[in-house]
This record gives structure tokens, sequence and C-alpha cells, in this order.
């Protein structure tokens, strides 16, 4: 809204300008899409008022390259601007044409650079990143410490850090959130030269002298706290316990692993306090204990050869003093640049995919391009010709068309922009190979992306104006002028170009619809239970500070008051909820047994309250489910799955039967009362395999307070009910936040994201590519038709019937694709290669994918060979012959 | 400036909106008192346009009011028909009730 702002002030002058952003925001109160569209509107109107003669240029018939007046008394570059202007009024379509397919080509590459700079040219967004040097080691804190002081040459500083175990609470009056955190030393920022955005960041006094301090993301403190700048100084409690927030960090750092996108940073010295769980136990002082990675920038003149040494040297004085088994190992120093990409190779190979099929819609955006200044050039030959013959130099034409392949260029340019904005920000819930979360990727255009589509514009448009210009204004132009001809070669290149489109349409669809199928197979499973009207959500007690006991008690009371809810029908919870990564397994034997070599000895398992198995619709097809008898003290009981039971009780009869399970004192025996259905748990594509549920009131010393999962079922299924179920359980404790809050179904959705992503943004851009490749067939018969406009007008004035006629234009629209879509099927074998390691499972040379691509394309094709059809049957010949 | 030219028919329907609303006169009210007499809603771009265009050639005077919040600190930018304009409208009036004159029956018929 503001460059809208800015450009109307350049037109009518700053008040005014203000005055109609004031009057958009009277009438438009939302700042949204709406309001810029109009803003945008009124510029592209007052632009082009300005810009061309008051009164509208007589209409003359199309169809015979006619242009405009030539300049009058505009001379040098603002006049051939404004004449550049006034061809593109009187060719609107071509040049909507032209920009389009540069705007939306540009910009699909816009978009994909964009992720390969965030993601693998510039993963930490710091100053100087290549200085950073790290290792996969973890070590303990005096090792660090010895290290710190034998790299202290060739390092400005080594910073060590800890990713926490699971992602904390923080709470304000504000509200409660939950994030990942990292518990940092006091000179983290200093070594990564992170500026603060606001306040302070941590400092090695932090450090020291154990100040409960806090520092937050920007991203945090933009979403959750509206970038107050007050903020440095709000009192919060992580995980209970009581911190000053501090500063900010500026920009968008997130910690340095672009699958980790971290929020909070705490000292050290805090861990005591905050740790949960296992972690508590750890000792600073102990070199047994390793918890920490490493973080070191080198020195200007010092470089990762000397980081390595110098900590290998370390290392080496550290076992001089003692043995310690991984310092041994300890001899991978990286720079953190590479360590910041998990599977770095599967990243890239995923990008380079998508930079080729944008690479390839580019391409048909720029056939689209060339196609257009073609024709209009051929068109307006008769101008040139004419001009050039009344003694206009040619250096002046050449440097007209060039202009008006320049304009176009910028145009597109910025259209491209747009459209890149508008990808990246549709594509924000997906989840790329390495488990990287686009959410957490700072996706804005940064400056890098903004030259490169400039860059890509200006070479577009100049390697598509230049021909054209040339050839137009070659010097027998002149001879050409007189009469209109009749000429077969003025559509060669045009069906050439079309033709290439069509195939490289066809490859891009097909891809786009193998992964649109994959994503269809691996949707379409068997899951075990009804996700229908049910919603989920995490929990985490342990870090908002419940013990054993009082987290049972919490899950009790919080399930009755949800189940008093109306609309929910019932409600559970479940230390996992299907489908989901994590599991646990346990040792188990089956009382009275005989051990088989083929006979599982590990079960994973999975601890459920009693309505687990209404509220998730799993079949029970024996016993009973749990109720309310099996609690802590009561006789262990245990409900095992079909495929465990008829693994050992083939003929059935399992409920009754005893298993062998590791208990608080000693091995227990279950008694199992039930067996459920298989279900799907932790992957759409699972084999069954052997499970167990325990009562989670029966092991509440084990489960403690675990993050567990809420599940509920409405009647209604429309998600009415959850604001409810959050009010209840903030009503309960309001410190505590819901993170994964959704309904089971996107959950499970979830759960196919690789062929989700594939699908998502292949499908944009075959898509895009469809509609450019129309466009470009569309084009073809345009300027076939406009070069034998006199001789369609001849063959209807002796006789020849409209729907002759049109169907000649038809024939002559298919040609094209007659012989792109061979071309085409080819080419799609060659992407199937590529797509085939994202695509398990489906066969790359899928026939029925093939077929419903190719007759996509041909159909958008036909579409677009209509308009002109029409026109060209309906058109009066009459008046044909008698404008030449 | 005048007599030579003809008001289009837009501009008049925009001068006239202006005249109607008298001292109101400013994008909005111009756009939706355009939009509620005859019964179109006009593109916003057409209705600045016409105002830059009926500005230039005189027939419009502007002033600005004061700033509010709701339009975020932006004033208002107020229309007033000039001599000119009155004088342009009056032309165009009757240039066109003089050619409408009589002819209703012949519309009738078709």
């Amino acid at each position: 809204m503001r460059v809208a702002t800015w450009v109307l002030a350049r037109l009518v002058g700053t008040p005014a300008a203000h005055a109609i952003a004031g009057d958009l925001a009277e009438s438009i109160p939302v700042h949204g899409w709406r309001r810029r569209f109009e803003a945008w509107s009124i510029v592209f109107r007052l632009g082009s008022s300005r810009l061309r003669p008051r009164r509208k240029d007589a209409r003359r018939p199309a169809g015979h390259g006619y242009a405009p007046r030539p300049a009058q008394g505009g001379g040098g570059l603002r006049g051939d601007v404004r004449f550049a202007l006034r061809v593109f009024r009187a060719h609107p379509a071509s040049t909507a044409i032209a920009v389009l397919s540069l705007g939306l080509g540009i910009g699909a590459n816009a978009a994909i650079f964009s992720l390969l700079d965030n993601l693998l040219l510039r993963p930490i967004p710091v100053p100087r990143p290549a200085e950073l040097v790290t290792t996969p080691t973890v070590f303990s804190h005096p090792d660090y410490l010895d290290l710190a002081e034998a790299s202290s040459d060739e390092l400005t500083g080594l910073a060590a850090w800890s990713a926490t175990s699971r992602p904390y609470n923080l709470a304000t009056g504000a509200g409660a959130w939950s994030m990942l955190a990292e518990l940092t030393t006091g000179n983290y920022f200093d070594v990564l030269e992170v500026p603060a955005a606001a306040g302070r960041l941590l400092s090695d006094e932090d450090e020291t002298q154990e100040r409960a301090v806090a520092v937050i993301s920007n991203r945090l403190w933009q979403t959750a706290f509206g970038s107050d700048p007050e903020i440095a100084g709000t009192e919060a409690r992580v995980n209970g316990v009581p911190v000053v927030i501090v500063g900010v960090t500026s920009g968008d750092f997130r910690g340095t692993r672009v699958n980790r996108a971290v929020d909070l940073w705490l000292p050290l010295s805090l861990h005591p306090q905050l740790a949960t769980g296992s972690r508590a136990r750890l000792s600073f002082d102990s070199r047994g204990t390793q918890w920490l990675r490493i973080l070191g920038r080198s020195r200007p003149d010092s470089g990762l050869p000397q980081a390595r040494a110098a900590l290998l040297a370390g290392a080496q004085q550290i076992l001089a003093t003692g043995p310690s088994p991984y310092l041994d190992d300890f001899a991978e120093v990286q720079a953190a640049e590479a360590a910041a990409v998990p599977r770095a190779d599967e990243v890239s190979r995923f990008l380079t995919l998508m930079l080729t099929m944008v690479g390839a819609a580019l391409l048909v955006a720029c056939a689209n391009v060339a196609n257009v200044l073609l024709t209009r050039t051929a068109e307006r030959r008769r101008e040139l010709g004419l001009r050039m013959a009344l003694g206009a130099p040619r250096r002046r034409l050449v440097r007209q068309l060039l202009t008006e392949s320049l304009l176009l260029g910028a145009a597109g340019g910025l259209l491209a922009l747009l459209f890149a904005r508008w990808t990246l920000a549709s594509v924000r819930l997906l989840e790329i190979p390495g488990r990287i979360l686009l959410a957490d990727v700072p996706l804005h255009l940064n400056t890098t992306t903004l030259i490169f589509t400039s860059l890509a514009a200006l070479i577009c448009t100049i390697a598509f104006g230049i021909g054209p210009a040339i050839v137009g204004t070659r010097p027998d132009a002149a001879r050409l002028s007189h009469g209109s001809t009749t000429n077969r070669r003025g559509w060669t290149g045009p069906t050439a170009l079309a033709s290439v489109q069509v195939a490289l349409t066809l490859a891009l669809v097909f891809s786009g619809g193998l992964f649109v199928r994959s994503l269809g197979t691996a949707l379409d499973v068997e899951l075990g239970f009804d996700s229908r009207d049910v919603f989920v959500s995490d929990l985490d007690l342990g870090v908002a500070g419940y013990d054993a006991a009082s987290a049972a008690e919490f899950r009790r009371t919080a399930l009755a008051s949800i189940e008093s809810i109306p609309e929910v029908e019932s409600a559970a919870w479940g230390l996992f909820v299907p489908v989901q990564r994590g599991m646990r397994m346990e040792a188990f034997r089956v009382v009275g047994h005989e051990l088989r070599d083929e006979d599982p000895t590990d079960v994973a398992l999975n601890y459920v309250s009693p309505g687990y198995f209404e509220t998730l619709g799993i079949r029970l097809l024996a016993g009973r489910p749990f109720g309310e008898v099996d609690v802590d003290g009561s006789s262990p009981t245990v409900i095992v799955n079909e495929t465990l039971a008829s693994h050992f009780w083939p003929a059935g009869g399992a409920v009754g039967n005893r298993l062998n399970f590791p208990g608080p004192e000693g091995i227990l025996e279950l008694e199992i009362v039930g067996v459920a259905a298989d279900t799907k748990r932790r992957g759409l594509r699972e084999e069954p395999s052997p499970y167990i549920y325990l009562p989670i009131d029966q092991w509440t010393w084990l489960v403690g307070a675990d993050q567990v999962r809420l599940a509920w079922r409405e009647t209604a299924g429309t998600g009415a009910t959850i604001d409810t179920v959050r009010a209840r359980i903030a009503a309960l404790d309001p410190g505590l936040p819901m993170p994964g809050l959704r309904s089971l179904d996107a959950q499970i959705f979830d759960q196919a994201m690789p062929q989700r992503v594939g699908a998502t943004l292949l499908g944009m851009f075959a898509a895009m590519a469809l509609l450019l490749a129309a466009v470009g067939v569309y084009g073809v018969i345009a300027a076939a038709m406009a070069s034998r406009v006199r001789e369609i007008g001849i063959r209807r004035a002796v006789g020849a019937r409209a729907s002759d006629v049109a169907t000649l234009t038809v024939r002559r629209g298919l040609l094209p694709v007659i012989i792109g879509v061979p071309l085409g099927w080819v080419l799609a074998l060659g992407a199937s290669r590529l797509i085939e390691s994202f695509l398990p499972g489906l066969s790359p040379t899928d026939p029925t994918t093939m077929a419903a691509a190719t007759v996509v394309v041909v159909l958008a094709a036909t579409v677009a060979c209509l308009p002109p059809a029409l026109r060209v049957a309906r058109r009066d010949p009459a008046l044909v012959l008698r404008a030449d | 400036m005048g007599r030579s030219e003809y008001l289009g028919e837009f501009e008049q329907m925009v001068l006239l909106s202006v005249l109607r609303l008298g001292d109101e006169a400013y994008g909005v009210s111009i756009h939706e008192e355009l939009a509620r007499t005859t019964g179109r809603e006009a593109r916003r771009g057409a209705v600045y346009v016409a105002l830059e265009r009926l500005t230039a050639k005189g027939y419009l005077s502007s002033r600005y009011g004061d700033p509010s919040t709701e339009r975020g600190g932006r004033a208002k930018r107020f229309y007033t028909v000039e001599p000119a304009g009155r004088a342009a409208l009056r032309a165009s009036r009757d240039a066109l009730m003089h050619l409408w004159a009589g002819i209703e029956p012949e519309l009738e018929q078709r």
C-alpha cells in the first residue's frame, strides 16, 4: 500500500495521493488484498490517463498490423516510452499475455530461488556465516572450557549450547506459548554477532552470576507480543521458573539448525532449575556428562583448517590429562553452515527438482513472450517499412522496439515479485525433505531474490526483444511495406514455439499428476480407526511443573470437564494418538508360552484412558475396553491388538491369558481383557505389528507428567468445541499451552507430507504452465490468422462457409499440439526419472496419469483455438477486403 | 476551454454529483452518490481520473480538510464546482435537451 501511495504521489502530488489513500482506508477498513487491489487499479488508471491523449484513437479493423500514429513531437526516451505505452494500449491482449507470462514464469523461479537461498546458500542469517565452525560431537562442560581456552588464538570465541529435549512453556500475563528453546553460554550471541532488536541479548555475566534472564526471537516478539518496544523487563515464567525477558534478537535468526527453529534462549546456568526428567541429573562439573554442542567463529585471518587444528590440539591436551572415550573419536570439525541443514543432499535434490520444473515453466513462459514480440513485429512490418522509407534511422526504430521490450520486462518483473510472494505465502504449511517446516524458514523476498528477478526479466526481454527488433528493421522491410503479405513463413516460428510449449507443459502436467496420484494413494489406506469428527492436542504437564500425582489428577479433572461439554461425545488421553511419530517399546513374555524363534519379545505400547477406543473409533474384537476398575493398585490389565493376539492365539481366546511385563518392583502379570483391531500408528504405509495398550490410570508413576495427547470426538464435527475445550483447559491452568491443536484428519494429512509438497508445488507450476501454453497456442493462431486475413476473406467471398473457415483455423491451431504431444511424452519419461526417488511405490511411467495429462493438454489447446476460430468465422468478408 | 469540447458523459455525472453533495463532496462520498443515484457502481479509478480531468479543465477546484484517525491520519480532499463547470453543465444540458425534444415517442416504439 505504501508503494502505491508513493507512485500516486509521483502522479498527482503528495497531498492528493494521501487524500486518495485516506479515501481507501475509509471505504475499505480492512487492510487486505482488496484494498491493495483497488489502490493499484487507481494507480493504473491515473497513470495511463496521464500518458495517453485525451481523445480516443479512432478504431480501425483489427488484423491489419496497424499501429498508433508515430510519436508526435516527443523525441528521445520519453517519447519512446509514450509511444510504447500507446502500442500496449492498442494491443491489450498480447501485452497482457507477455506481461503475465513473464510474471508467472519468473515469479515461480524467484520463489524457488528464494527457498534455495534461505535453505542452502544462507541457512544461518548472521554476518559472515562462513566463519562459523562446529562439530557433531557433544561435549561436557569442563571439556568445553578447556577447548575454548585452547582455541582462543584461532577463534574469536567459542560458545556452547544445548538444545532442549522437549518444547518449553513460556507464560506471561498475556498468555502461554510452547516453543523450542536453547540453553547457551553467555558469549553465544557475541560469537554469532546477532544484534538485538530490542533490549539486550545474553552476556557473560548472565552465565556466571546465574541470572534468571531470557531472550526471545524476533518472530515470537512479533506474533506473541506485537513487537512491543517495551518488551525488555517483562516478567515471565519458563516451565514455571520465573525469568525476566531482557531482549529480542533481530532479523530472521532462529538458531543454527534450519529444521529446529528456536524462539527462546536461556543462560546455561538456569539448567538445574529448568531441566526435567533424566536431564535433571546432569552435572556441570563432570567430564563424563556430555550435553553441550560447540560453535566458534574463526578470526578473519584464520580459517576452517586452522580452527580444526586448534580444536584437535585442545582435545589432545584434555586426553593427556586422562582418558575420555568420546574425545578419541572427535575429528570432524565442519563449517556451521554445512551442519545447519540436516540431510543437505536430500534437500538439495528436492530443490534441484523444483528448479528444473520451474525452469521448464519459465521456458514455456518465454516462448509466449517470444511469440508475442515476433508476431507484433511481423504485423508492424508495414508501419516500420513506411517509417524507414520516410527516412527514420534504423537505430531509432530499434531503440523504440527495445524500449517496448524493456517496459514489458519491467512490468513482468514487478508481477513476478508479487507472484513469488504469493507462492511463498501459500506453501508455508508444507514441510520439505529433511523435516524442514517451511513456516520456520524466513521466506520473504530478500535482496538476492530481487536481483535475481530483475536480472532474469532483463535477460528475457533483451533476448526476445533484440531478435525481432533487428529482423523487423531490415532494410528490405521497406520493400514489404507495399501491400499486405500472405506470409506463410509468418507462422512457422510461432508454431514451433508453441509445439515446444505443449511438450514442456505435458511433461509438467504429467509430473504434477504423478504427485497428486501418489498423494491419493498415500491417503487411501485403511487406518483402523475413524478419524472424522475427532480433534487432538498435545499437553506437556512436565514443563508446566506438574509431578506424577498432580498430573494424574489434572488429567482426571480435565477429562471430566471436557466430557461434560454437550457437543463432545467422548474424550480420552493417550501417550500417542495415531498417526504420529514417536513410540515406546518394552520387553514382554506370554505367561505359559514356550518361546519360539518367531515370537516377538519387544512390543510397542501406548498408555490410554478408558474412553480411548470409543473416541478414536477403534473396534474391540473381543473382551472389554478399560474402565473405572483399571486404576493404580487394582489388578493390572492390558489390551492387545489383533496382530499380537492372532500370533500367539491363532484360534482365538486371547482374553484371559496373561503377559509378563516389567513393573515398578519386579515382573508383573498383566491380564488380557480385550483385543483391539490393528491401526496405523506411525506412518500410513506401515505393516501391522504387535501392539499393546495399558491403562494410563494404572501407570501414573511411569507416565508421570510426560507429554500426552488429548483426543475428543464431536457429535457434529464442525470444530465448534475447540474454543470451549481450550477455555476449559485454561480454566484449570492458564499457563498451559495447547500446541498441535487440530483435527485428527489434519494430523493424518500431514503424514503424507512429501507427496503433499510435491503435489502442491508441482500442481501450481503445472497449472501455470498449462495456462501459459494454452495462451501460446492461442497466440499461434492469432498470428496465423492475422497474416492470412486476406486469404480468408477471399475464401469467404467465393463461398466458403463460416464453419469451413473455422475448422481451418482449429486445424491450424492443433498443429503445435500434434507435434508437441509426442515430444512431450519423451520429455515426460525423462522427467519421471527425476521424480522417481521422491515417489515410492508409484510407477514413474504410470499410463493412467500420462493419458490424463495428454487429455488435459489437448483439451486446453483446443479451448484456446476457439475464440480466434469464432472470430474468424464471424468476420464480414466484405469489410476485410475493402480495408486493404 | 468550455465551448469547443463537450463534457464526457461520465464527467458530467461526476460534476453533477459534486454539485449535489455541496460541501461534502470528496472521493468516497462522490463515489457513493454516483452509485446511489445512477444505480451502477463506477470504478474508483475512473472517478479519480474524472476529478483530475475536471480540475485540469478548471471546472472543479479542491481544498483539503482536517485529518481524521479512521483514515489513517489523512485529510479529505473536498471538491467544489467552479462557475466554468456550471457553465459547461448548462451547455451540455441545453444541447441534450434540444436533441431530446420531441423524441420520446420515437423511443417508445421499439
